[in-house]
């Protein structure tokens, strides 16, 4: 007759209930019994209060992360204002841009006719601050897709995930109402890669790593993000030379 | 519990008083986790604020398929379990300085001795093994999930249960024995 092994008797008590052999051979063995008595006693005695709290330790706390709390909101505000804002001007400039390009290809331009520009500095800084953003997410998406799949600690990618889901969030939006269908496109495409990033984060397994970066290279978005950003530099690369003549 | 469906309602429109019920409700509990998990106060204290707010953070992506405990203490745990892994991978950071639990001197001299003990024995373990072992142990919770907060496949979540409790039983038997 066979006892239950040492590994059997944990395993019965936290794991899985004991298959039906060894079930009555614990019933039948007054030895395999008195083991699993044994053990189950010093399981039982094992208590572990950890060190005793104020009375006031929910307030303490409270105050802590209320305070947290509302520095979070108010920081996220902020940016997020002021990201709407930058984002109007600049969807302004390239809406400007692509319809001047379009009539410039309809009507031979005169000689000697200045150029109109929509360059204020302003203007200038907002197209720059939607080129960070694309320069950004191609960063983040490269990134994870070099990730090996065994990285497990996605940390670092989970925050930036989550402050480029943001502003995305907002381009998006703004974007799709000032008609710049191509750019609302594009960020739309990468939202919910942001998403799952931003939510799933560093507890996302190798299966769903390897499903996202899939998703990230079916959809060819470094290629697309790539041809954007390139685009929108040589539109501030041509700003900056231009001459600061007729401003808006 | 039925009533924090409706809090949590309330904490994701934004009314900070819901979130506030969440955190006198659950966080002497999660404090509890964190402090078996690492054994120290400091760290403990740290690790209860960092779960609330991840928690804050992502109330939007609780589904309510567990309770809103197991969920909250799973962050919890899985803070605890990045610190422990950052710890080992960087050993001269130490963390917080370990805690001897407060003295109670009404219970029996048995109970301190064997408390005493169980506090030496659970350093003898390692961050795997502690975490698997004090989420079966205290909180109850499936292989399954415990396989989710540490990563790795059931199979060797209950291995690394039995070489806990091995451990354990080493330091605790002789005290525990005369039944
Ligand atoms: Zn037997």
């Amino acid at each position: 007759m066979t006892h239950l092994t040492e590994q059997q008797r944990v395993l019965a008590r936290y794991c899985e209930p004991l298959g039906s052999e060894l079930a009555s051979h614990l019933a039948s063995c007054e030895e395999c019994r008195t083991a699993m008595d044994d053990l189950g006693r010093t399981l039982d005695s094992i208590d572990d209060p950890g060190p005793e709290l104020p009375a006031d330790y929910e307030e303490v706390l409270w105050n802590r992360l209320r305070w947290k709390l509302a520095n979070r909101r108010r920081t996220r505000d902020r940016w997020l204002a002021t990201a709407a804002a930058l984002v109007l001007l600049s969807i302004g400039v390239l809406a400007g841009r692509l319809f001047q390009s379009s009539r410039n290809v309809e009507t031979a331009q005169a000689p000697g006719s200045a150029r109109p520009t929509h360059t204020s500095p302003q203007a200038t800084l907002a197209t720059a601050a939607v080129t960070g953003q694309v320069e950004r997410t191609e960063r983040l998406l490269v990134e994870v897709s070099n990730l090996d799949s065994g990285t497990g600690d996605l940390r670092h990618e989970t925050r930036a995930a989550e402050r480029l889901l943001a502003t995305n969030r907002v381009y998006r939006a703004v974007a799709r109402d000032a008609g710049a269908t191509e750019l609302a496109a594009l960020l739309e495409d990468i939202e919910p890669i942001l998403i799952e990033l931003a939510h799933g984060g560093s507890d996302l397994d190798a299966s769903e790593l390897e499903v996202l970066q899939q998703r990230i290279e079916s959809r060819q978005l470094l290629f697309k993000l790539r041809v954007f950003s390139s685009s929108l530099r040589a539109e501030s690369d041509s700003e900056r030379l231009r001459p600061r003549s007729t401003q808006l | 519990m039925d009533d924090d469906a409706a809090t949590i309602r309330g904490a994701m429109d934004g009314d900070p008083d819901a979130f506030r019920i969440l955190v006198e409700r659950y966080s002497r509990s999660v404090f509890r986790l964190a402090y078996r998990l690492t054994r120290s106060r400091q760290d403990a204290d740290d690790i209860v604020q960092e779960a609330f707010l991840r928690a804050y953070r992502n109330l939007h992506a609780f589904d309510g398929r567990s309770s809103f405990g197991t969920w909250l203490y799973r962050i919890a745990a899985n803070s605890a379990f990045d610190m422990m892994r950052s710890a080992q991978r960087h050993p001269t950071e130490e963390l917080g300085e370990r805690d001897v639990p407060s003295p109670v001197a009404k219970e029996p001299a048995t109970q301190i001795g064997i408390r005493a003990a169980v506090e030496s024995a659970m350093k003898l373990l390692s961050g795997n093994e502690r975490t698997a072992f004090v989420l079966r142990h205290f909180e109850g919770m499936s292989i399954d999930e415990i396989s989710e907060v540490l990563g790795i496949e059931p199979n060797a979540v209950k291995n690394t249960i039995f070489r806990a409790v091995r451990k354990l039983r080493e330091v605790l038997a002789p005290l525990v024995r005369p039944a």
